[in-house]
């Protein structure tokens, strides 16, 4: 062990250089090429669906994709409850027992983000109801009008437009800044990991002109 | 640069344009990025979760299909933070496991079963058909820091910069790092070409952690580290 050859011994430049893809040491060469060679087709077989997961997010300005069929649900069967509570004359009007009845509301009145319940959604419509201003009082309580209350895309919570992400921070925003994790939490959707169960995540997409751009991945 | 130790099958360069189409959505240079850093992820996270590799992958590029539009940076700022998130998976993924040290016995085995087949084997005709597998087990087979350093250089392709911000350590941490794993791989490839094979005590040395209780083995005490960032 102790007349081991001088070439074998490893020198900080040369650990550099084998780590940079280049170096003379013919058996470490070999392992880290090996280690590092090109993939194998087992080790690509989830191409496919992240390409459908890439050309599913061209779609979609929402950061969320798995809460929207949880709510088309929602909307779809408290519309149905509505609809008919309207056609029998009962229920749905006796729950909006103000003589200002709530006509096909503003956007931003939509069921907030947060609510998943169906009665909690209900409650929102009857508290939002109280809030409509009497410009809308004397417009009929119709059926297709609450359909398309209930069918109206999820609004913000909040008056301000919307900004779609591509906008907010896509490279070819220019000197538009990177968004934050506030930043995408002002647009209306909850934060995109929440729905994953992983609501503590802030992984901003940056590259290394920020400051820290990886760091603001970390938790 | 980076530390492109991989053949890839595209040019860094290509690789650079493929990352501004992918930006802008073209779905062939999102799928020529995946096809080049997806199965250096894959052998990163396997020294990670091992067999949960697959699955803290694929959820990795959903994500990273999902932001990239957002993405700004060149080629190295995109691997690292596709790592870095591939990184916070798998601590996920070893956290919802419960801590549970299956992952450090079977990295073990493996090393275990790396050392001995390739034994008196490391000649240069040998090591011209080092397989991949093989390879990954030798370096899973160092000390975990140092073995997450060389995969993070050597394999993902990382710079020493951005391989310290994914493990959230100071650059000359990681350089040490990767520096003494080399070192301690080159002295097993010496050793075994020499004819004196390392002994199992010698084994047991470089894994210092495989005689410990599990949870000082467990993979998600490495996720930890990152949360330092390094500033």
């Amino acid at each position: 062990m102790a007349e081991r050859p001088a070439r074998r011994r490893l020198t900080p430049a040369e650990a550099d250089r084998l780590l940079e893809g280049r170096g003379h040491r013919r058996d470490l060469r070999a392992v880290l090429d090996a280690a590092a060679a090109p993939g194998r087709d087992r080790e690509l077989r989830g191409e496919d669906v992240a390409r459908a997961a890439f050309a599913a997010a061209a779609f979609s300005d929402e950061p969320v994709v798995r809460r929207r069929p949880r709510l088309v649900g929602v909307r779809t069967i408290l519309a149905t409850l509505v609809v008919a509570g309207t056609a029998s004359g009962g229920v749905a009007i006796a729950a909006n027992d103000h003589a200002t009845a709530p006509a096909p509301v503003a956007p931003e009145t939509g069921p907030g983000p947060g609510s998943g319940h169906p009665a909690a959604v209900v409650g929102e419509a009857r508290a939002e109801a109280a809030r409509v201003p009497h410009r809308d009082s004397d417009t009929p309580l119709t059926g297709a009008g609450v359909v398309a209350q209930c069918c109206d895309p999820p609004a913000p919570p909040t008056s301000t437009p919307r900004t779609p992400p591509a906008q907010a921070g896509s490279p070819q925003a220019g000197a538009t800044p990177v968004p934050t994790p506030a930043v995408e939490d002002a647009t209306g959707g909850p934060a995109p990991d929440g729905v994953q169960g992983q609501t503590r995540r802030a992984e901003t997409p940056a590259g290394p002109k920020r400051a820290n751009p990886i760091g603001d991945e970390d938790r | 640069m980076p530390a492109t130790a991989c053949t890839a099958t595209v040019s860094h360069p290509d690789l650079e344009n493929a990352l501004v189409a992918a930006s802008a959505g073209d779905e062939e240079a999102f799928v020529a990025l995946y096809r080049d850093l997806q199965p250096r992820l894959l052998r990163y996270a396997t020294a990670l979760v091992g067999a949960e590799a697959e699955d803290v992958t694929a959820d990795t590029w959903l994500h990273v299909a999902r932001d990239l539009r957002r993405f700004t940076g060149d080629l190295d700022g995109f691997r690292g933070w596709v790592t870095t998130i591939c990184r916070n998976r798998a601590v996920d993924s070893a956290r919802s496991r419960g801590r549970r040290p299956v992952q450090a016995v079977e990295l073990s085995e493996i090393a275990d079963l790396a050392v001995v087949a390739d034994r008196a084997r490391t000649d240069d005709a040998a090591l011209e058909r080092l397989g991949t597998d093989r390879a990954l087990a030798l370096i899973l087979a160092l000390p975990r820091t140092e073995a997450e350093a060389v995969l993070l250089r050597a394999v993902v392709g990382l710079d020493a910069a951005t391989a310290a911000t994914v493990l959230g350590k100071r650059a000359g941490a990681v350089r040490v790092a990767a520096h003494r794993g080399l070192r301690r791989l080159a002295e097993r490839l010496d050793a075994e070409q020499d004819g004196t094979p390392q002994t199992e005590a010698d084994h047991a040395e470089a894994r210092p952690g495989r005689s410990s209780p599990p949870a000082q083995q467990a993979p998600v005490e490495v996720g930890r580290a990152p949360e330092a960032t390094d500033g």
